[in-house]
């Protein structure tokens, strides 16, 4: 029976003193977490709408010039100089979620910045999704109805993007999530505008 | 929901767990050295990876809803552990010709990555209930396809080939899962887990 | 038999050469391949790879080594998962907080850790049995042993799929990106030449198979 309860006690103990632990460490590390996760999505807008800021100011930064919204369920960020707008998206890709942020012009219509912020992609392949080389042909394209992107884009067409070479899937899923987001977020930030101005 | 079949013949063949992710590598090169054993643990695999996947979905949703997600890991593997465990003694009891079959190959399964992969790719691409259930039912039939796969290959080769003596036992077994997964890429664009 | 077991082990230079190169996990044993194959498609993940499956390893084999005779027998190998299960989400948090990159490309495989034979096995076959000294040079043996091979692996396959080296261009630019070699396929062939120029070197020859 002793040895019995040795075991229990053994077991109690080192359960007790793991969790300590981890609660220590997550207490401690919880606060840079947050603050690395912000920075990733706040320097990508910021770089969007071409501010300068650094690793130690960029919050007050983004503070300042962007007007953060929270309608509907979707969080809308409104750059105060240009009127520009940027908000998040994210869906699934071939391997993972991808994820990252697109930024508009005042017409929320016009591309201004994209960035995959998050993307498990094959490398070479599926993952140029993440480059800023394929991202920068983006820019300057419209969402007006719905954004394509395919192996066959015609380059007089602003609502048309190269699709990915040898990446045809990752392209699709690209091609629905943005639309997707565009839907929704359009959709919520008609809705609040109308409500506000009228 | 309604594409669980097709997550479910993707994680089969295009995104096989084995060939393409890369898990579970220890037991698929220890235990393929003949078809008999590679379909015993494979089998065993099958039944291990499902069940934990279907009682780590609730599990997980229970954690985030206490807000504690950060601890699934530790969760996780502690339901795996015990699962198995469980497992073990239950056949071992009620059908001990199955357990002959392939219960010697249980206790290995919980170092197995392929049934903790399963569980935190599950919560990585947040699938719901069925999403999950098709998933890891097939994973597990996707590993099972690798190991007996590499099982016959290798059980020919022993017979057969004059291999270099560097290169034979582990060397050649990675050159034959290479090819093996160079004809998994050829179903790619087959189906979509998303 | 115990014994010689024990005196094979007394000297700390022979634990270490056993890590590095006599029984290195990798190739000799063909532990822990798992994540040596995928994510060595960049020199950048695979040290930070080596780095941390090297702090789980120790960390895990010193507290094991420093508590084993207060571990009872059955309920040993829960005892190891938690452990191993800890450091691995103090890793976790570690990267998330200072290595965000890192632990974005890296993904569930940080999590796989856990799994990861080498541990395992480091726990149950040296550590539970010797003093801390010797378990330190040896889960620090086994950790570089293992960093080294993914590293190596990681070089190659890094140069051939993207023409970098840690992200440095090293090819020129006509040099035609060998696809392959970034997926799954590639890491196996890769690891399968290896051994073969590793064993073939050192005459260390599968026993069971040429036998």
């Amino acid at each position: 029976m002793s040895r019995n309860q040795r075991t229990i006690v053994f077991v109690f103990i080192l359960g007790l003193s793991f969790s300590l632990l981890l609660m220590g460490v997550q207490s401690l590390t919880a606060e840079r977490i947050r603050l690395n996760q912000e920075f990733d999505v706040q320097s990508a807008i910021l770089d969007a709408f071409d501010e300068s800021y650094t690793t130690a100011n960029f919050n007050d930064v983004f503070e300042e010039v962007m007007e953060t919204i929270e309608t509907d369920d979707v969080v809308i960020y409104v750059h105060e100089a240009s009127g520009g707008f940027a908000f998040e998206f994210s869906g699934l890709g071939v391997w993972g979620p991808i994820s990252g942020i697109i930024a508009f012009e005042s017409d929320f219509e016009t591309i201004r910045y994209v960035r995959v912020l998050e993307q498990e992609e094959t490398p070479g392949l599926g993952g140029v999704v993440a480059e800023d080389d394929y991202l920068a042909k983006y820019q300057g394209a419209t969402m007006n109805g719905g954004l394509t992107i395919s192996q066959t884009a015609d380059p007089e067409a602003s609502n048309e993007v190269d699709a990915i070479i040898g990446a045809t899937r990752t392209s699709n899923a690209f091609e629905g999530m943005l639309n997707r987001a565009y839907e929704e977020h359009k959709a919520a930030w008609d809705a609040y505008d109308g409500g506000a101005t009228t | 929901m309604e594409n669980a079949l097709e997550i479910f013949i993707g994680s089969i063949l295009d995104h096989n767990i084995a060939l393409a992710y890369i898990l579970g590598m220890c037991p698929l090169i220890a235990i393929s050295t003949n078809v008999r054993n590679a379909k015993g643990m494979g089998l065993a695999v099958v039944f291990v990876v499902t069940l934990t996947g279907i009682i780590n979905y609730p599990i997980y949703l229970l954690l985030q809803r206490v807000g504690v997600e950060w601890l699934n890991l530790l969760v996780f593997i502690i339901t795996i552990a015990a699962t198995v465990q469980f497992l073990e003694m239950f056949i071992d009891k009620f059908f001990p010709r199955l357990y002959n079959s392939f219960g010697l190959f249980l206790p290995l399964i919980t170092v197995n990555c392929v049934v903790l992969g399963v569980s935190l790719f599950f919560v990585n691409r947040s699938y719901n209930f069925v999403q999950t259930a098709a998933f890891s039912f097939g994973s597990g039939i996707g590993w099972m396809l690798a190991i007996i796969l590499l099982a016959g290959v290798r059980e020919k080769m022993a017979k057969k080939s004059d291999i270099p003596r560097g290169l034979a036992g582990k060397g050649i077994t990675f050159i034959v899962l290479g090819i093996l997964a160079l004809a998994v890429i050829g179903f790619t664009g087959l189906a979509s887990i998303q | 038999m115990k014994k010689l077991i024990r005196m094979r082990y007394t000297k700390w230079f022979n634990v270490s050469r056993d890590g590095l190169s006599r029984n290195n996990p990798i190739v000799i044993g063909v532990l822990g391949i798992c994540s040596a194959l995928a994510i060595t498609n960049r020199v950048d993940n695979a040290l930070a790879m080596g780095a941390a499956v090297t702090f789980v390893i120790m960390g895990s084999s010193l507290i094991v080594s420093l508590i084993r005779s207060f571990i009872p027998t059955r309920v040993r190998m829960i005892t190891y998962m938690v452990i191993i299960a800890g450091l691995v989400i103090i890793v976790q948090f570690f990267l998330q907080a200072y290595f965000p990159q890192l632990y974005r490309s890296l993904g569930a495989y940080v999590g796989l850790i856990i799994t990861n034979c080498i541990v395992m096995g480091r726990a149950e076959a040296f550590a539970v049995k010797n003093p801390v000294k010797y378990t330190f040079f040896d889960s620090l043996a086994n950790g570089i042993g293992y960093t080294y091979i993914l590293v190596l692996i990681a070089a190659v396959r890094e140069v051939l799929a993207f023409g970098t080296l840690l992200n440095y261009q090293v090819l020129p630019d006509s040099f035609p990106t060998w696809q392959v070699m970034a997926i799954a396929p590639g890491g196996f062939f890769v690891l399968g030449i290896l051994i073969w120029i590793i064993r073939d070197l050192t005459k260390n020859y599968d026993e069971e198979a040429t036998a």
